[in-house]
């Protein structure tokens, strides 16, 4: 639990949105991107492009993210 | 003679039993609970059967696809992962009962992505991992509590809140459908409840908001929901329910003709799951979804392309979506948390 | 029309519980006995129906297989473990009781028996009828080719079932044995043949209930069904408000139940899904102890 707290954060995986692990709060990703579902019944970002937007669980506002996911892992095992 | 033999066997033996319950005592090399020299055993609970396994009952396979994969490339630092899942029917006893199973039969390490806002909750006054020390990773619901590390120590949340979800929600509506009459669908419980406040703290006003109790989301309960819906007039509908819930919703709809603007929630908003019940594809077309993760058909990305490759070696035949997405994402995120925990982890590590 | 709907949604679920307090009714009146078995075998009964469907390919031959399956299972019940029971316990406090006891022991048995055989997932059965609603000036109904079609059969088995008790031989010997057993024995009636009768009729109205709410549902068939509880919980409440003895308030007291839920769903609150039928029940025993019908028509035994 104490590799969470202190690494959590920068866990690689496959959001587009950060994740805000610290010692004192355990909350997960922090955001969408907002999409439409295609004629086919598949979810597909607006206009091509994923945009997201993250916020807090209070009173912060909803903004839009500069979140750049890291690039995955070698064989996506954990490093 | 013979019973002063016998009472220097008795002393023997009782010195020698007390000696080895020393010796038990001092923690040997992996000594935490569920970790062995070559085996992390994590334990599961989430509805498999049920009116609310639907589509989630696809998770326990996509998590140890991903393990078994980690496993025949080394484990975590050569101990090999396993997954116990068991069914608790989204019923927050049961998920009680099978969670003191894991822990106290399997002797598992760690639970890991127990499903349900109710359950989750439930498990945590009843069980209480916390006093146990057990860690809760990564719990698959997204209500904003289990982020609260003092009430939940050991708890770990992962997907975005429902909060911040309606406050998402609630800014595109604002962008894109303002004047308009929006009404809600939600679930009569914390689920709900937290979706209120986003939407509260979003500023959205709606024209109408039909709950629904946990369990009553079937077809014949839809068609009501939709009459309500259509007498308050609401151009955009919002659905914020369980997949079940969405599934009857847009089922009973594409029946009785009801085309509003749709906007559904992650939570119920898997589309191979929705399909999978037998609403038609065109129904989804055009309604408006969110996810925290990329879109399951992007093969572009790679995590994607990664995990559905793995996916359909492990499990031939069922269709990658998003709930085998966030399985196999929880349980790549798990397997960081085992290796950053060092080279003998325990639960505290 | 947004009352129109109300009404539809509550007459075709209505009709369904009507069924199924049928089902109690039957039971109560040959044996004396509350089944709460009685979703249970509604539920088996059902899968047997599931099976046809998935052997046969026809819903048409599921309806009758699901008959005849849940009337046969319920005769079974009746002749194998009832009449054991009444046999064993037939003195003290517990004659009373257990019966009722093993109906909810059966319960469980069949429930899992029915996870073992079909397994815990879900099932479907897809009705061959339309359910798209029709349309009336422009807006749609909350009523559909296949409402209309579980309306009539529930009409049909109605008037069947009356003509059965009011017209025939039969029907006699099944009040007969059902109010004065011991006169009925005496004057010739095989009472224990027709109470297994009853209680095989019974089997057959909960199959077609069964059945009827599962397609007029998602079609989504599975052992902890909560439309299984809902189709126990309503028909109970339904024939205890119709009196408990009268086949003819059982059906009144379903679609007055089912009126009545929906409406509270709509104006009051969505969310009393579970509580509605119970504080209906409430309010009808404080108003009328005895149900809608109850000393002046129905008889007592």
């Amino acid at each position: 639990m104490e590799a969470i707290d202190s690494k959590g954060a920068t866990f690689a995986n496959s959001a587009l949105v950060p994740a805000g692990y610290s010692k004192t709060s355990h909350v997960g990703l922090t955001g969408y991107w907002v999409g439409k579902y295609a004629p086919t019944g598949d979810l597909a970002p607006i206009g091509g492009t994923y945009v997201t937007y993250t916020t807090d669980s209070g009173s912060g506002a909803v903004v839009k993210s500069t979140y750049k996911r890291p690039a995955m892992p070698a064989k996506g095992l954990p490093n | 003679m013979k019973a002063l033999q016998r009472r220097t066997l008795l002393t023997a033996t009782a010195v020698l039993a007390t000696v080895g319950l020393a010796v038990s005592a001092i923690p040997a090399q992996a000594a935490e609970v569920g970790v062995t020299a070559t085996g992390i055993k994590l334990g599961m609970t989430l509805p498999m059967t049920g009116t609310a396994s639907l589509g989630y009952n696809k998770i326990p396979g996509a998590a140890k696809a991903y393990f078994d994969y980690l496993n025949a490339n080394g484990g975590i630092n050569g101990r090999k992962v396993t997954l116990v899942v068991k069914d608790d029917r989204y019923v927050p006893t049961e998920a009680v009962a099978k969670t003191n199973e894991l822990i106290l039969k399997d002797k598992v390490m760690a639970l890991l992505a127990p499903l349900g806002t109710a359950n989750v909750k439930a498990v945590a006054t009843s069980v209480n991992p916390a006093r146990r020390g057990v860690p809760v990773l990564f719990v698959n619901t997204g209500f904003s509590g289990f982020a609260d590390a003092k009430k939940y120590p050991t708890t770990y949340a992962v997907l975005p809140s429902y909060i911040m979800e309606a406050k998402i929600m609630g800014q595109y509506i604002k962008e894109n459908f303002a004047g308009k009459k929006i009404g809600l669908l939600y679930q009569d419980d914390d689920f709900g409840s937290d979706a209120l406040a986003g939407f509260k703290t979003a500023g959205v006003n709606f024209a109408v908001k039909v709950p629904y109790a946990s369990g009553s989301q079937g077809a014949a309960a839809a068609a009501g929901w939709i009459t309500k819906f259509k007498a308050a007039e609401a151009d955009v509908v919002i659905l914020f329910g369980v997949s079940s819930a969405t599934s009857a919703m847009l089922g009973t709809a594409a029946q009785l003709g009801y085309k509003p603007q749709w906007m559904l929630g992650s939570v119920g908003g898997d589309a191979t799951t929705i399909k999978l019940t037998g609403v038609p594809a065109g129904v989804l077309y055009n309604a408006i979804g969110f996810s925290p993760v990329p879109a399951t058909t992007d093969m572009t990305d790679e995590y994607v392309k990664f995990f559905s490759d793995i996916y359909a070696k492990a499990v031939p035949g069922s269709a990658f979506d998003l709930n085998v997405l966030l399985g196999m994402n929880t349980a790549f995120m798990a397997a960081q948390a085992l290796k950053a925990a060092g080279p003998n982890p325990t639960r505290k590590s | 029309m947004q009352l129109l709907n109300t009404l539809l949604i509550g007459i075709t679920a209505g009709s369904i519980y009507s069924l199924m307090a049928i089902a109690f009714v039957l039971v109560w009146r040959s044996t004396r006995v509350v089944n709460f078995a009685q979703a249970g075998m509604a539920l088996l009964s059902t899968y047997f129906g599931y099976e046809a469907v998935s052997r046969f390919g026809s819903f048409w031959i599921a309806l009758p297989v699901a008959m005849i399956g849940g009337a046969l299972f319920a005769a079974l019940v009746e002749l194998v473990l009832m009449r054991l029971l009444v046999k064993h316990a037939s003195s003290g406090p517990i004659a009373g009781v257990a019966p009722i006891i093993a109906t909810l022991g059966l319960l469980g048995v069949i429930k899992s028996a029915i996870t073992i055989i079909w397994g815990g997932q879900d099932q479907r059965i897809v009705a061959p009828i339309s359910n798209n609603g029709f349309t009336v000036n422009g807006s749609t109904l909350v009523f559909s080719p296949l409402k209309l079609f579980i309306l009539v059969v529930v009409v049909i088995l109605l008037i069947i079932l009356s003509i059965l008790f009011q017209k025939t031989n039969l029907g006699l010997a099944l009040r007969a044995s059902a109010h004065a057993p011991e006169i009925a024995r005496l004057s010739g009636i095989k009472v224990d043949a027709v109470r297994t009768l009853g209680w095989a009729l019974a089997g057959a109205a909960g199959a077609v209930a069964g059945l009827f709410q599962t397609v007029n549902g998602n079609g989504n068939l599975s052992p902890d069904s909560s439309e299984f509880s809902l189709l126990l919980v309503s028909g109970f409440i339904a024939a205890v408000i119709g009196g408990l003895d009268s086949l003819l308030g059982a059906v009144l007291g379903g679609l007055f139940l089912g009126i009545a839920i929906s409406f509270v769903l709509m104006y009051v609150s969505s969310g009393l899904f579970f509580i509605a039928p119970f504080v209906i029940l409430l309010l009808v025993l404080f108003i009328r102890p005895q149900g809608i019908i109850g000393v002046k028509v129905g008889r007592r035994a």
